[in-house]
């Protein structure tokens, strides 16, 4: 799938597939989080905002991650789809980070009593954050893609260097100023029935983001592949 | 004809580049107004109360130092990008490493060396204790070379566009400067042992240093395609 | 299973914290579906101006 006409008829033919068991899965998932898995002994409902939060929290880093690698694979071989699925995930990744930030801040109404805890994981989010409102930022001020594709590159680079220190700075930070009084992980031995309903969400999560990324993609290819022949045959016969 | 080494190339460099900083005085006045100002106006918002003042210092000198920093980002490469000096050298076949590597250093000279000095008058207005001022002179030392380097980046990714920008880059990767930079001070206003944030600071600028340059390299030639 | 409108919506009193989560979180995905929906009529637009 490395060149954009085989990948724009290829993802043609999955877009269903993908369409509709991502929603299955992902409605699954939540269905079974939010009706049939037990209540938590110590926190109550309010626990079941974990099945929404920590799939996205885990996406929100790991499409961290994957725009790092598509930036190094842009870096290293130039090969233009790369940049493009880095264009592409950035928004995704930010709008998860955000949900994860959102849903962190209103479970934390309940538990703790504030919206907003200066608490080492919120704190190192919302830098993350940050850090995919400035790759985005970079994005949409230089007008030829593929450089910008290539700045966007470089910067993830350099992210994906940064964000351990700054996680590990952060948690510094956090023992230095204010002992962690509260953790949001329930404790490792986590029962089986919250278990695998999360699970099943992680799982849907993920095939959601490999649906957005796709429809952002094949968007993403068509507009600046727009004077190339293929798209010209695709599209031609239409009007 | 002698083929020239690497260090004369660099000192080159840095020769032309201070002449022409030192002849306009403003790149490297304006850093020190601003970071005192900035450190000025701490005071005058929150209350002249000395133990608040002095609890609050580290955080204080740091904010300032990194704004002041960032202030003259934008004429790292800008001006000689303009009239095509950078040209010249991305065209001579020296490695272009060096050339980043000249600047980064040209910009700390400008910039955090004078924030370094000033720093001292800005932790005696603060009642810093006196015992704070060795690990605040050091995390300053570390933290604001890794500022210009980050700087260097950011400006060679924003060249000829807005200013604001190369800060909206340049500020979330600064966070570890910040909270380590600020942790070596407050550490040692508790007698806390500090070296360890200073170690991880001297690791970064060690990584820093080779890895932020080949990446400026790469943003540098983004504008040569 | 839970019968009820109250023992449904409000759980165990925090109820509306929990839903409120769900609708952020469905309301974020409709709108990056809705976003590339919208951004692909423009493009096919476009090209059939071609």
């Amino acid at each position: 799938m490395g060149s954009p006409p085989l990948f724009y008829k290829w993802s043609s033919k999955i877009l269903p597939w993908l369409s509709i068991v991502s929603i299955l899965i992902l409605g699954v998932g939540l269905y079974w989080g939010m009706f049939y898995a037990p209540t938590d002994y110590k926190q109550g409902d309010v626990y079941r905002i974990l099945f929404i939060h920590v799939p996205s929290a885990i996406l929100g880093q790991s499409i961290f991650m994957f725009m790092a690698i598509c930036g190094f694979i842009n870096m290293i071989w130039r090969a233009k789809i790369s940049g493009m699925m880095l264009k592409s995930a950035a928004p995704i990744g930010a709008s998860f980070t955000l949900l994860a930030l959102v849903t962190g801040s209103i479970w934390g109404k309940p538990t703790w009593g504030t919206w907003w805890v200066w608490d080492a994981r919120l704190t190192s989010t919302l830098i993350l954050f940050f850090i995919y409102a400035a790759l985005i930022g970079l994005h949409s001020t230089i007008e030829d893609k593929t450089k910008a594709d290539r700045a966007v590159s470089i910067l993830s680079i350099v992210g994906i260097a940064i964000i351990p220190v700054i996680k590990k700075s952060v948690d510094w930070w956090q023992t230095l100023h204010q002992p962690s009084t509260f953790t949001i992980t329930s404790s490792p031995s986590m029962s089986p029935d919250m278990y695998q309903p999360l699970l099943i969400c992680v799982i849907g999560f993920y095939l959601f983001f490999a649906l957005l990324l796709t429809l952002n993609l094949r968007n993403e290819v068509l507009e600046r592949e727009k004077n190339k022949n293929w798209v010209r045959q695709l599209f031609g016969g239409l009007s | 004809m002698m083929q020239s080494s690497i260090s004369d190339w660099l000192t080159i460099i840095l020769r032309r580049d201070l002449i022409i900083a030192f002849r306009r005085s403003s790149t490297y006045i304006t850093p020190l107004i601003f970071f005192l100002i900035v450190v000025t106006f701490f005071p005058l918002a929150l209350g002249p109360q000395e133990s608040l003042l002095s609890s609050l210092a580290p955080g204080v000198i740091w904010i300032a130092a990194l704004l002041a920093s960032l202030l003259a980002v934008e004429t790292i490469f800008s001006e000689d990008f303009r009239d095509g000096t950078l040209d010249d050298f991305f065209i001579s076949l020296e490695p272009s490493f060096i050339l980043v590597f000249a600047k980064v250093l040209i910009h700390w000279l400008i910039t955090g060396l004078p924030i370094l000095i000033a720093s001292m008058i800005a932790a005696l207005v603060l009642y810093l204790p006196f015992e704070s001022f060795i690990p605040m002179i050091f995390s300053l030392l570390l933290g604001t070379s890794f500022m210009s380097l980050l700087g260097a980046l950011g400006a060679a990714l924003s060249l000829g566009r807005s200013a604001i920008l190369s800060a909206i880059i340049v500020l979330p990767f600064s966070i570890p400067t910040l909270l380590m930079g600020t942790s070596v001070i407050s550490s040692s206003l508790i007698n806390q042992d500090f070296s360890g944030y200073l170690m991880i600071m001297g690791a970064m600028l060690a990584i820093g240093i080779p890895g932020l340059c080949l990446l400026t390299v790469e943003a540098l030639l983004l504008n040569y395609e | 299973m839970l019968n009820g409108f109250d023992e449904v919506f409000i759980m165990d009193g925090n109820g509306p914290y929990v839903w409120s989560c769900l609708v952020i979180f469905i309301l974020i995905l409709v709108l990056n579906i809705f976003t590339a929906l919208k951004r692909k009529n423009k493009i096919l637009k476009s090209l059939k101006k071609l």
